[in-house]
């Protein structure tokens, strides 16, 4: 592979023909000597390896000189954190360098590519029943030839950081052993093993030292230590398409030149860049030119608050660059011995200027004796070793297909870094690039950087901008400080995580929360998921009209559907008792479910019926408790409807029955208006049952308060409005429990601010919480105002994954971010503000904005990144079209005739246009004053019974 | 959070302004006075070898030549690539394998192997006859035929 074999290999040449001018003296003598013919084992020619290399045990790799121990880093979050958070890490960092005085230490960052092709194979083996193609209609395999096209040349890649640590050095018996290790392991085997087994502690201390907050190092595994060589020794070209099988035993010399036979290295003298030339499996006869920069001078940066952690700061060019750095953390001792020197030195050079020949200093003098004090304060003042110095040599590489490619992307760097940071473009290429391979040597002193630990850990290279997954849905891509795919499957957090499955989309109107959930629904049908979509506006009806979803989708309009499809005895669905054969005692959970799923009922039901009395009945105590006694006696059987209650609340024979007697009225009298909570009779609306992929709820025409309109001033219509829709939230919730526990299930319930106004929003959000890991349900909760979500106790906790979106106002941008668990007053709101707002240019457009809406989406797993949502592909027209839900008056008038089937149930509301006086306190009152026992009991079993798993979960 | 190398405080430029009180009208490094004192005793053998005198004209030249020299070498280096490093990195030039342009060999060819029909074999004299058909009588005498011993694990083409 490289240079330095060549006078190897005629050696080992020359060998070979001695072995067989052996081999024909042999064959003279053949006929005086009989079976000594054959020559054995000794025709193998023995091998060197061209690395420094010799062999790998475990993590552990030993060169001929020393042994070190390969770790791999975990990545670390930077992106909206708090810059105290920052702080903490690059300090947790600098105290892991700091532990390891007297040692080398060898970083490389390198990353392992992800081409959308892979992407699209995983996504495939993981759509499970996916939709079946409607013939004439966009496939699934177009589908996902064009979610491909579209992200054409991307790449997910994963930057991947790897630290070695020098564990110790190998003396001239350690090497012997190795050396005969064949003949010693047949006689001596301890002997063998004896070098690693004595430096076990060491390697111990060592992993646990790097293991700790910080770096979050852990060993590597034999096929990363694979890897890690496999794109050292072929630096800068493709990654290789399969590996070498990795053997779990220890790597001996002669298996090393499985990475070392993949490629070569040549360059002319002086020349810019390195070849390196690709000669075995999907990269033989590649050619990559390679740049090899250095690190030079370097400004004081200001890390946190300012700039970008400095490795970091590389990730932001288009193409991959490769870092391998050498660090020698140094002994305080060898440090204060160079600093007196240094000292001396700036002495003797300001007695030169002065005393000898009466001239005055330069100003520099003055200020490196002040720096050198400064060093010397750091060093010895405080108890943490954060002063410890290092010695360091940073190298990059960049890599392109021909050398001005190379250097074109060498000198972007350049100017990336320009001016805080000098990047250097060094000579003797070949010498550097072979630093990258783990185990050579430092090839040259020149560019070293001297810091403290602080200094070499506020690099950060673990720094990364990496959020959702590898195997879902597309959304777009990520805006901050690289241009990377963003992919998210809705069920991993329930499947593989353990997470909850509740997300809350937050944006602003026209910021795209429709187009986003849209896009959603739909990919994720296409990969086999089932959806039930509450919509009260009723825009997004138009996906079931999308041909391939047309056969299996059905809207509903609420408003419009048979009597009793909202009774509330209804909504909450019956458990059954094979959803619970997997608990301990299935019977008696089972039972307890069911308790609770009957007072779930009666709670909803007097809910429902205290929010449409006026608000005087309402406030009465006598109200509540004739209320109470009449939902008591109906019962929460799942037969049971409204209308009972108000026969019940007649029959009351107690000291209030005149009263019970006048609620019963004020009910009667509205009964036409909630003619969806009573069924008439034999006509029950859940006795047909259908299996439909996408179920829209719309509830056109419903009559909703305004954003921000506190309940008191809600008019009657309007809390009807929200009731139904209460109602229908826990209608959407009930399709969950009626298809498989383990097939993935989707519930989007837009317009959610009425979640927190009525109070059984917070029992519906438990519940969602609660079951959508267990039932695979992925919950899609969308409002204008964050704040709605805040209301509800302890959402934030529940919540796995949030999308925001643009929000004007300053308190919802701070609610936003406190969803997002991201620090609050670090200027992230100004992020928020300006999420795909377009330039001030354009504003006199009359041209629509049709620019991609930008979200910070956080995935549940750590990742918060600002995103910029992409359906943008050929494939995807016809879904950009029927999402489109800015209104346009030149557009066809095609949506009349909902319209008209959405008309008539607004008339029972019409006549209802007395501002009846709502009061808050009614809410609270029921939630605090509610006297059921048994209701009370229940309703905090469900909101405790499994809340610290959840919790924990979430 | 500022964070900044210590590289200031070892880029100290360490100079001899000259004897005291008597200010040279150059600056100079210490590393350039040692350089050129090593290239002036160079430059000095060379003119030597040559064939030049030592005289004064011939030693002012040298002393040109060798500020030349040393101006040139002082030029690149730095702080940030010492003397050692830059000869180091000089010598890895030189050091680093190159592109093999000319092709090595060719097509491999068997035409200077000697190919013949049949190994030789023993002449077939008579003694030689007489023990053949000795052995083909009995083939369990104890010591099998060498012959047979030597094709041992060659199939045979029938």
């Amino acid at each position: 592979m490289f240079g330095r074999r060549r006078d190897r290999n005629r050696r080992s040449a020359a060998q070979h023909v001695a072995q067989h001018a052996a081999a024909a003296r042999d064959d003279r003598k053949v006929y005086s000597k009989r079976g000594r013919r054959l020559p054995g084992e000794q025709a193998v020619p023995s091998y060197t390896p061209s690395i420094a290399a010799r062999s790998i045990d475990g993590h552990l790799l030993r060169t001929g000189q020393e042994v070190y121990a390969w770790y791999k880093l975990a990545p670390q979050r930077w992106s909206f954190r708090s810059d105290s958070q920052r702080q903490d890490l690059i300090a947790a960092i600098a105290g892991q360098y700091a532990e390891l005085q007297g040692r080398w230490m060898h970083l490389r960052v390198t990353t392992r590519p992800y081409p959308i092709r892979m992407w699209a194979e995983a996504h495939v083996h993981n759509a499970v029943r996916r939709l079946p193609d409607t013939p004439g209609t966009l496939s699934f395999d177009d589908y996902m030839v064009g979610e491909q096209q579209q992200l054409m040349g991307r790449s997910m890649a994963e930057k991947e950081v790897y630290l070695g640590v020098q564990v110790q050095t190998r003396n001239m018996m350690d090497r012997a052993v190795e050396r005969a290790a064949p003949v010693l392991r047949k006689v001596f085997p301890d002997a063998v093993d004896a070098e690693l087994v004595a430096i076990e502690s060491e390697v111990d201390h060592l992993d646990q030292v790097i293991g700790s907050a910080g770096l979050e190092g852990r060993p590597v595994t034999a096929e990363e230590m694979s890897w890690l060589m496999h794109r050292s020794c072929s630096l800068g070209l493709p990654a290789p398409r399969n590996l070498p099988a990795v053997p779990g035993a220890p790597w001996e010399p002669e298996d090393l030149a499985s990475f070392t036979d993949a490629a070569d290295f040549h360059q002319e003298p002086y020349a810019p860049t390195v070849t390196v030339r690709g000669r075995t499996g999907s990269n033989a006869g590649i050619k990559r030119h390679v740049a090899v920069l250095t690190v030079g001078l370097m400004h004081g940066l200001q890390i946190p608050e300012v700039d970008d952690p400095w490795v970091q700061r590389s990730d932001r060019l288009p193409a991959a660059v490769e870092w391998s750095a050498r660090i020698y953390v140094r002994r305080p001792e060898e440090v204060s011995g160079e600093l007196t020197r240094q000292m001396n030195k700036v002495r003797s050079q300001v007695r030169h200027y002065t005393d000898e020949h009466e001239l005055e200093p330069p100003q520099s003098l003055a200020r490196q004796a002040s720096r050198v004090l400064e060093i010397d304060d750091e060093m010895t003042s405080g108890f943490t070793a954060l002063g410890t110095r290092v010695r360091s040599w940073w190298r990059l590489a960049v890599s392109g297909p021909t050398e001005r490619e190379a250097l074109r992307l060498a000198q972007a760097l350049l100017d990336l870094y320009k001016p805080k940071v000098a990047i250097e473009h060094p000579e003797a290429q070949y010498a550097i690039a072979r630093e990258f391979i783990p185990g050579e040597p430092l090839s040259s002193s020149a560019y070293l950087r001297r810091g403290s630990v602080l200094w070499a850990a506020s690099a950060v290279p673990t720094a990364t901008a990496e959020v959702g997954d590898r195997r879902g849905i597309l959304l777009g891509e990520t805006v901050t400080a690289t241009r990377r795919p963003v992919a998210w499957d809705p069920w991993m957090a329930q499947e593989l995580r353990d997470a909850s499955g509740l997300t809350a989309m937050v944006a602003g109107l026209g910021a795209g929360k429709s187009f986003l959930g849209g896009g959603i629904v739909y990919k994720t049908l296409r990969a086999g998921a089932h959806w039930t979509l509450l919509d009260p506006s009723g825009p997004l009806a138009a996906l079931c009209e999308l041909p391939e979803l047309r056969p299996y989708a059905r809207p509903i309009n609420l408003l419009n559907a048979q009597p009793g499809i909202l009774n509330p005895y209804r909504v909450v669905a019956e458990p059954q008792l094979d959803h619970f054969l997997d608990e301990e005692d299935p019977e008696r959970t089972w039972r307890r479910e069911r308790a609770l799923a009957a007072a779930t009922r009666r709670r909803l039901v007097l809910d429902v019926l205290s929010g449409l009395l006026p608000f005087e009945v309402a406030r009465l105590p006598h109200t509540r408790i004739v209320l109470l006694r009449a939902v008591r006696t109906v019962g929460g059987r799942p037969d049971a409807h409204p209308g009972q209650v108000f026969e019940a609340l007649r029959r009351d024979a107690s000291e209030h029955h005149e009263h019970a007697v006048v609620v019963a009225d004020f009910l009667d009298e509205m009964r036409e208006r909630m003619s969806l909570l009573i069924p008439e009779v034999d006509a029950d609306p859940y006795n047909e049952q259908r299996d439909d992929r996408l179920t829209v709820l719309t509830m056109a025409g419903l009559n909703l308060p305004k954003d921000g309109v506190g309940r008191e001033h809600w008019t009657d219509a309007e809390a009807l409005g929200v009731e139904m829709l209460n109602l229908a939230a826990w209608l959407t919730q009930r399709s969950i429990y009626e298809r498989p526990k383990d097939l993935r299930k989707g519930v989007w319930i837009d317009e959610a601010f009425f979640l927190s106004e009525v109070p059984t929003g917070r029992v519906l959000m438990n519940r969602f919480a609660r079951d959508s890991r267990k039932w695979n349900v992925r919950v899609l909760l969308s409002s204008q105002i964050p704040a709605d979500f805040l209301k509800i106790q302890g959402f934030v906790t529940l919540l796995d994954s949030v999308f925001v979106g643009r929000l004007d106002d300053d308190q919802a941008q701070a609610d936003a971010l406190r969803l997002l668990k991201v620090p609050i007053g670090a200027g992230y709101e100004q992020v928020v503000a300006s999420l795909g707002r377009r330039p001030g240019g354009v504003r006199n457009n009359t041209e629509r904005d049709r620019a991609p809406r930008q979200f910070i989406f956080g995935d549940g797993a750590g990742g918060v990144e600002r995103i910029r949502i992409d359906f943008s592909g050929p494939h995807l027209e016809h879904l950009r079209n029927s999402l489109d839900t800015t209104p346009d008056a030149l557009r066809d008038g095609h949506e009349q005739p909902e319209v008209e089937l959405s008309s008539p149930p607004q008339d029972p509301f019409a006549y209802a246009d007395e501002p009846d006086e709502f009061d808050d306190e009614l809410a609270a009152d029921l939630e605090v004053g509610l006297v059921d026992p048994e209701l009370v009991d229940s309703t905090h079993g469900e909101g405790g019974n499994r809340r610290p798993g959840r919790e924990g979960a979430a | 959070m500022r964070v900044r190398t210590d590289d200031e405080v070892y880029r100290v430029d360490a100079v001899w302004l000259g004897p005291p009180k008597a200010t040279f009208p150059w600056r100079a490094r210490y590393v350039a006075w040692g350089v050129g004192i090593v290239v002036f005793i160079l430059v000095t053998a060379v003119q030597r070898q040559v064939g030049f005198g030592f005289d004064f004209i011939n030693t002012g030249w040298g002393f040109v030549i060798t500020v030349a020299l040393t101006r040139f070498i002082c030029a690149r280096i730095s702080h940030e690539r010492p003397l050692s490093s830059v000869l180091t990195m000089w010598v890895r030039e030189l050091n680093s394998p190159r592109e093999r342009t000319a092709g090595a060999g060719g097509a491999a060819s068997a035409a200077r192997i000697r190919v013949n029909r049949d190994r030789p074999r023993r002449s077939t004299s008579a003694k030689a006859v007489k023990r053949a058909a000795r052995a083909a009588r009995s083939p369990h005498r104890g010591q099998p035929d060498r012959r047979k011993k030597e094709v041992r694990g060659v199939r045979t083409p029938a």
